[in-house]
C-alpha cells in the first residue's frame, strides 16, 4: 500500500527570491525617494499614500513585506497593521514612526509587527530590516511546509496500516457472514419452492409472500456479491499473466461500460500517443480495474459530462489515465477512498470495494495508482504499470525473460 | 430396462441449519439424503449407506473437508464428491480437484447449479460403475474361457 500516491491540488507557489514590497506613508516625497532607492537595488515596490489606498492595493496585489507609517491623516498605521494581520497573517509589517512612543511601540509589536523604527530612517538600514523580515517570512513558510509534509507522511503511513488491518478483518468477517447467509439463502429458496407447489397456489395473500421472498433474495444476492468480491480479492485467485495489447485492454474495458456511458449521456474521449504496444499482465484483473475506474468516473460526472481516457508508454511500462470532469473529491475524503466499504454512492449502487480491490490488484501487478483531484474541476486516476509484474521488485523472475506466462499460481 | 433409483446424496457441513434446509430441498427434488455434521460422522456413515455423491464443506472443525476427501477417495474411489466452499479458498478448491473431487461450489450456492452438478456427478459415477462391470464381465468371460480350455490344454 505504500505505493499509493494521493495528491490533492494544494500546490504551493515557491516564494520569489526578492520580497514584494509595499510602502504606506502620507509623505509623498519620502515615498518617492525610498521607492527609487529600493528599485536601484533591485527591489521594485508599491506605494500608497494612506491606509485605505494601502488596503486597496493589498486586495489586488501579492505583498510580502509592508512598511507602514504610524500616523497618517487617513488613519493610524496600527489599525492598518491589524487589518493586514487579519487577512494575511504571514505578511510581515514594519512600522515607522515620527515620534517614537513606548505605548505605540508595545501595541505595534503585540499586533504582530516585525519591527518598529523611528524616522528619519536611513534607507539602507530600512532595506536591511526588510530583508530580515522577508527571511523570517520565508523560514516560517518553510517550517509550515515541512510540518505539512510530516503530517502527510504520517497520514499516509497510518492509512497503510489501517488498510492492511482492515483487509485482514474484512476477510474474516466476509467468511463468517457467508455461512449464515447460506442458511438464509437455502431457507428462502425452500419457501419459494413450497409456494410453487399446487397445494399452496391459492393461499391468502399469495402476492405478498412472493414480493417479500423476492426482497430477501435480492438482499442475499447483494451480500453475496460483497463477500465473494472480498474473498476473491484476497490473492487466492489463480492468476494468468500473459502478453496483452494496450489497445485491446482499453477497448474491452470501454465496451464493458458502454451502457453506463449511454445512460449518463457521457462524452468519452480516448487519447493516447502510443497504445499500440503490449505489456505482460493479468488481463482479466487489469480489465476489472479499468472498468472500476471508468464506472467511478461515469458516476462522478453530471449527465452529459466528460470522461477522458489516455494511455501512453512510460519507460518499459504504461501509464493509463482516467479523467472525469465531475465535482472532484474533497481533500478529507481523498485519504479514505481506498478503504474497503468507503463509498459516497447510494446503497445498492456501490459496495465501496471498487477502489479497494483495484488498488490491491494494481499493486499485485507491480504498479501504483495515483489520484489528483480538484474541487469543481474533476479527478484523475492514474495507473502506472511496469512492462511485466516481475519487472518491479518481486525479483524471482528475470524481467527480460520473454516467453513465460509467469504463472504466479504455481509460484506461491 | 433400468429403473432409475434416486440419487443418494450425503451432505456434510457443521452448519446444522444449512444441512437441514438443503436436505429438505433435495428430498423435495427427488433425492435421497443422508446428513452428516462433521468429517468423522461422514466417514462413519458412508460405510453403512449406499451413497452416490457427497456434498462436502471444506471448512469444518475437526477433520476438514480436504482430509475427508482424501479419505473418501482412498476408501471409495468411485464415490463422487462436490466441494462446498464458503471461503475464497480457491487454492484449496484446486487442491481438492487434484485430489479427485468432481466439482466445487461457492457458498451460498445456487440450487439449480447444485442440482445440475449432482446429476452430472451421478452420471459419471454410473459410467464408472458401468466400465467396472464390463471389465469384470470380460474378466469373468476370459476366466471361464480359460477354465473351459483347461481340460483341453491338459490333453
Amino acid at each position: 500500500m505504500q505505493n499509493t500516491i494521493i495528491r490533492s491540488d494544494r500546490k504551493r507557489e515557491p516564494m520569489p527570491e526578492r520580497p514584494r514590497l509595499l510602502f504606506v506613508d502620507d509623505n509623498e516625497a519620502w515615498l518617492q525617494s525610498i521607492q527609487r532607492f529600493c528599485a536601484g537595488r533591485g527591489y521594485p515596490s508599491l506605494a500608497a499614500p494612506g491606509p485605505a489606498e494601502g488596503l486597496d492595493l493589498l486586495a489586488r496585489e501579492e505583498v510580502d513585506v509592508a512598511v507602514v507609517d504610524m500616523k497618517m491623516p487617513g488613519g493610524s498605521g496600527l489599525e492598518l497593521l491589524r487589518r493586514i494581520k487579519e487577512c494575511s497573517a504571514d505578511m510581515e509589517v514594519i512600522l515607522l514612526t515620527g515620534h517614537a512612543n513606548m505605548t505605540d511601540a508595545v501595541e505595534g509589536m503585540k499586533a504582530g509587527a516585525f519591527d518598529y523604527l523611528s524616522k528619519p530612517v536611513e534607507p539602507g538600514y530600512l532595506l536591511e530590516k526588510i530583508r530580515q523580515a522577508y527571511d523570517r517570512k520565508r523560514m516560517e513558510a518553510e517550517n509550515l511546509r515541512q510540518a505539512e509534509f510530516r503530517r502527510e507522511m504520517e497520514r499516509q503511513l497510518s492509512r497503510c496500516e489501517r488498510l492492511a488491518s482492515l483487509g485482514t478483518m474484512v476477510a474474516g468477517v466476509a467468511h463468517e457472514i457467508n455461512n449464515p447467509l447460506s442458511i438464509i439463502n437455502e431457507s428462502a429458496d425452500w419457501l419459494k419452492r413450497l409456494l410453487a407447489k399446487d397445494a399452496l397456489r391459492d393461499i391468502p395473500m399469495r402476492p405478498e409472500f412472493d414480493r417479500v421472498l423476492e426482497k430477501i433474495e435480492t438482499g442475499v444476492r447483494r451480500i453475496r456479491t460483497i463477500t465473494h468480491d472480498l474473498l476473491c480479492s484476497l490473492g487466492n485467485d489463480k492468476r494468468v499473466i500473459q502478453e496483452v495489447g494496450i489497445d485491446r485492454l482499453l477497448s474491452e474495458a470501454l465496451s464493458a461500460v458502454g451502457q453506463h456511458v449511454a445512460s449518463r449521456n457521457a462524452r468519452i474521449e480516448v487519447t493516447g500517443a502510443d497504445t499500440s504496444g503490449s505489456i505482460w499482465t493479468d488481463p482479466g484483473r487489469l480489465r476489472q480495474v479499468l472498468v472500476n475506474l471508468l464506472t467511478n468516473a461515469l458516476d462522478a460526472i453530471e449527465s452529459g459530462g466528460r470522461v477522458r481516457v489516455s494511455a501512453k508508454r512510460s519507460g518499459n511500462g504504461i501509464v493509463v489515465e482516467i479523467f472525469d470532469d465531475g465535482a472532484g473529491i474533497p481533500k478529507e475524503l481523498l485519504d479514505r477512498i481506498f478503504e474497503p466499504f468507503f463509498t459516497t454512492k447510494t446503497p445498492g449502487r456501490g459496495t465501496g470495494l471498487g477502489l479497494y480491490l483495484s488498488l490491491r490488484i494494481v499493486e499485485e501487478l507491480g504498479g501504483v495508482i495515483e489520484v489528483e483531484s480538484t474541487i469543481g474541476r474533476g479527478s484523475t486516476f492514474r495507473i502506472r504499470l511496469p512492462a511485466s509484474p516481475a519487472g518491479n521488485g518481486s525479483g524471482d523472475l528475470a524481467p527480460e525473460r520473454k516467453n513465460h506466462p509467469l504463472n504466479q499460481g504455481d509460484n506461491r | 430396462m433400468i429403473i432409475k433409483t434416486p440419487v443418494h446424496v450425503m451432505i456434510v457441513d457443521d452448519e446444522r441449519d444449512f444441512v437441514e434446509m438443503l436436505a429438505v430441498k433435495l428430498k423435495d427434488a427427488g433425492f435421497e439424503v443422508t446428513p452428516a455434521y462433521d468429517g468423522q460422522e461422514c466417514l462413519d456413515r458412508l460405510q453403512a449407506n449406499n451413497i452416490d455423491v457427497v456434498v462436502l464443506d471444506i471448512k469444518m472443525p475437526g477433520l476438514d473437508g480436504i482430509e475427508v476427501l482424501r479419505e473418501i477417495k482412498r476408501l471409495y474411489p468411485i464415490l463422487e464428491v462436490i466441494l462446498l466452499t464458503g471461503h475464497g479458498s480457491i487454492e484449496t478448491s484446486v487442491r481438492g480437484m487434484k485430489l479427485g473431487a468432481f466439482d466445487y461450489l461457492l457458498k451460498p450456492a445456487d440450487f439449480d447449479e447444485l442440482l445440475e452438478k449432482l446429476h452430472n456427478a451421478r452420471q459419471r459415477k454410473e459410467a464408472h460403475e458401468e466400465r467396472i462391470r464390463k471389465a469384470e464381465a470380460q474378466l469373468l468371460l476370459r476366466e471361464s474361457r480359460r477354465g473351459g480350455r483347461l481340460p483341453f490344454e491338459k490333453d
